[in-house]
This record gives C-alpha cells, structure tokens and sequence, in this order.
C-alpha cells in the first residue's frame, strides 16, 4: 500500500467514480428507466394480435 | 473515518485496507445474489408457479365470440351445482375461460391425462387466476388473452380463485368469485 498511487493525488478509477455524485444520479434513474420502463413497454407494445 | 454527512477522513478511501471478515461478508453476500439471480431461471422452467404465457392483443367483445361459440358446441350439461353449462372440449383443444365480475365462465369438464390449452381473458377489470388447491396464479386482464397448456393429472373438482381485488360487495363480490374445473378419467 505505500506506492505513489496512495498519496491521494491518483485515486484509483472505481473511487473517482463512486465519488461523481452526478454520475450517481444519471446511472440511478437510466438504469431502471432503461431497464425496467422501456424494456417493459416494448415488450408490451409488441404483443401480438389474438389470431 | 468521518460520519454519514461528511466526506470520508481518509481521501483515498478505496485503498484503504478492509478487514479480513468484513472481504468473506461481501463476497459471500454477493456471491449469494448472483446464486439467486440464476436460479430466478432455474424456478420459471423447473417451478409450479410463474408460467410463460403465449399473450395476444384481445377485446372483451372479440374474446367473448370465441368463449360462446366454443359454450355452444360443447356443452354437455348444465350443472347441478351452479345452473351454469359445464363445456367438455375434445383433448388437444383449445379452451376458452373467461373471468368477469363475479364469475368464471364456462365450467370445464376436462380428461385426466389430456392437453389442453387453456386461454383466459377478462370481459372487464383485471382478475386473477388461482387454481386450487395446485400453486398456479397469474393476474388476468380485459385487452388481452393468455394461452397456458395444461394438462390435468388428478381427478376431482378443482377451485379457481380471483387472486386480485375487483371490487363488489355485500353478498357479492371478489371474496366470492369462484370458478370450477371439473376433471374425469
């Protein structure tokens, strides 16, 4: 752990990004958005019509 | 270590060491919702619940043709119970049940051993679909038509239940809204 990379001056990757809040917050409303409402929808729009 | 509403004290946070129990709690918990997530698969193939339905577009009045129609060719009585006619289709057929406020509609007299496959709509609010005493429910709405096979394997008088809310009251209603299955050799 005592290399140059722990002075605080090259955080590591997944510490710059948890600590974007605003990466945060685009993330928790695209991923349910995407996930959940869009997926959602189009698997509704696309049901077929009774024969 | 700072607190809830502060910044961490340590401003490298990620490289700072984490005790041995706390790696075990977090690769065993994570470990345990990946199993979970993969056998979510494993129980819609191999469980007695969450069927996958063929769906198609309907409207009550389109749906209600085909429930008549397949009621007027093959009633085989009128039942003792209920005064409703009880429907006997030929095996491999396809059945028509619809759900309504406060019934289901027709009775099905159906052949132990024999496919069928069973289509289920409503003619006006969402429904549900219990049969009894097996673990099968799905919710059933107006504006569309579920197709499940089911093939019976037990003789006797099976129950359908309305698992979701649809309002009524007094000495009618949701709490009383019964379906039958009658199943023979």
């Amino acid at each position: 752990m005592s290399d140059s990379k722990s002075s605080g001056e090259n955080p590591h990757f997944m510490q710059t990004m948890l600590d974007n809040q605003w990466l945060m917050l685009i993330l928790a409303v695209l991923v349910p958005l995407v996930l959940y409402t869009i997926w959602g929808l189009w698997d509704v729009i696309n049901i077929p019509t009774a024969p | 270590m700072g607190t809830s509403y502060t910044p961490p004290t340590n401003r490298d946070w990620w490289r700072e060491p984490i005790e041995r129990t706390e790696i075990w709690w977090i690769v065993l918990a994570f470990a345990w919702c990946i199993f979970m997530f993969i056998w979510m698969t494993g129980w819609h193939f191999m469980g007695p619940q969450n069927m996958s339905n063929e769906t198609y577009k309907t409207t009550p009045e389109a749906y209600a043709q085909k429930v008549d129609a397949m009621t007027e060719q093959y009633t085989v009585r009128m039942d003792e119970a209920t005064g409703e006619p009880v429907v006997a289709p030929p095996p491999g057929s396809d059945v028509y049940l619809a759900a309504m406020s406060w019934q289901y509609r027709p009775i099905l007299e159906l052949q132990k051993g024999q496919k069928y496959r069973i289509h289920i709509s409503s003619y006006d609010v969402g429904h549900g679909f219990s049969l009894l005493p097996e673990n099968i429910n799905f919710q059933v709405y107006p504006g569309y038509e579920q197709v499940t096979t089911m093939t019976p394997n037990k003789t006797g008088t099976f129950a359908i239940a309305c698992g979701e809310y649809c309002g009524g009251g007094g000495a009618i209603g949701h709490h009383s809204m019964l379906g039958r299955i009658y199943v023979k050799e």
